[in-house]
């Protein structure tokens, strides 16, 4: 069985100060030379607030929070299967701004495959606030998928 | 929008920009031992190249939600195309919605992402 224990696990908060320089190369990383990112109050770019994670508190990005360990194992491969960005419609992000950023493991399932294999989800949502103002701006959610084949080892239990 | 063919250099230059250094993407002795080609690219570059698209039609703020699905693996040397159709627009909250479908093939016939997107009408 998938680990599906860890639904509704609270996974900490992080802040990140968004800074010019990052956004800039991060712009360009996309191969986006839009004058807007060069801007001193630039906005991020739409994908911007998934790798800020990987400057925050937590420092490993996406799959942070999740025991990875037990997650591993004979068949199971283990892979980014979607993601989403949710902006709600506040202000946007900006160069200049601090965001706090909420985890929490929001859900857990499986699906079964016709091959006789599984697919197991953990999904994690960060919500991400703007210091000083009260509504989030952004929800990233993270899916990660274990492709197992029909013969693979079952997730490690929680100890 | 089609862009230019993948490097390993695009794939690095992504790796330091966003920290995501997995050596599946910039370390072709490690991509190798497990059994890859070689090296492959960030599902985030891919969306990211998507996201492009959005931004290029309704502005750097104009994404309310931007959804994909990672399909296959994209490769050095493919040539990665971004599709996006309107499938709707409507009227919720006082703003004027459009909600699009994307989706990321590359030139050797894979699809790389899926997904879909609502985004404010300027």
């Amino acid at each position: 069985m998938a680990l599906t224990e860890l639904k509704g696990k609270a996974l900490g908060s992080q802040r990140v100060v968004i800074e010019r320089g990052p956004v800039r190369v991060f712009a360009q990383a996309l191969l986006d030379e839009d004058a807007v990112y060069d801007d001193a109050a630039a906005p991020v770019p739409p994908t911007f607030p998934f790798v800020m994670s990987y400057w925050g508190s937590m420092g490993q990005g996406g799959a942070a929070g999740l025991p990875i360990e037990n997650l591993r194992g004979k068949g199971r491969a283990i892979l980014h299967g979607e993601q989403e960005f949710i902006y709600h419609g506040g202000r946007w992000p900006h160069v200049g701004d601090t965001l706090v950023g909420e985890g929490v493991i929001a859900d857990v399932y499986e699906k079964a495959k016709s091959d006789g294999g599984k697919l197991e989800f953990y999904v994690t949502d960060t919500t991400w606030t703007i210091e000083g103002e009260t509504a989030p701006a952004v929800t990233t959610r993270f899916t990660l998928a274990i492709n197992c084949k029909p013969d693979a080892a079952e997730a490690k239990p929680l100890s | 929008m089609e862009f230019p063919a993948l490097t390993r250099t695009m794939f690095v230059r992504y790796a330091g920009a966003s920290g995501d250094f997995n050596p599946m993407h910039h370390d072709d002795t490690i991509a190798t031992q497990v059994g890859n080609p070689s090296v492959f690219g960030h599902g985030m570059l891919t969306m990211g190249l998507a996201g492009r698209l959005l931004k290029d039609w309704f502005g750097a703020e104009g994404i309310r939600r931007f959804q994909v699905r990672f399909s296959k693996q994209v490769w050095p040397g493919d040539v990665l195309t971004a599709k996006a159709v309107v499938s709707a627009v409507r009227e919720e909250g006082g703003e004027t919605l459009a909600d699009v479908d994307l989706v990321v093939t590359s030139d050797k016939g894979s699809e790389a992402v899926r997904g879909a997107a609502t985004c404010v009408v300027a």
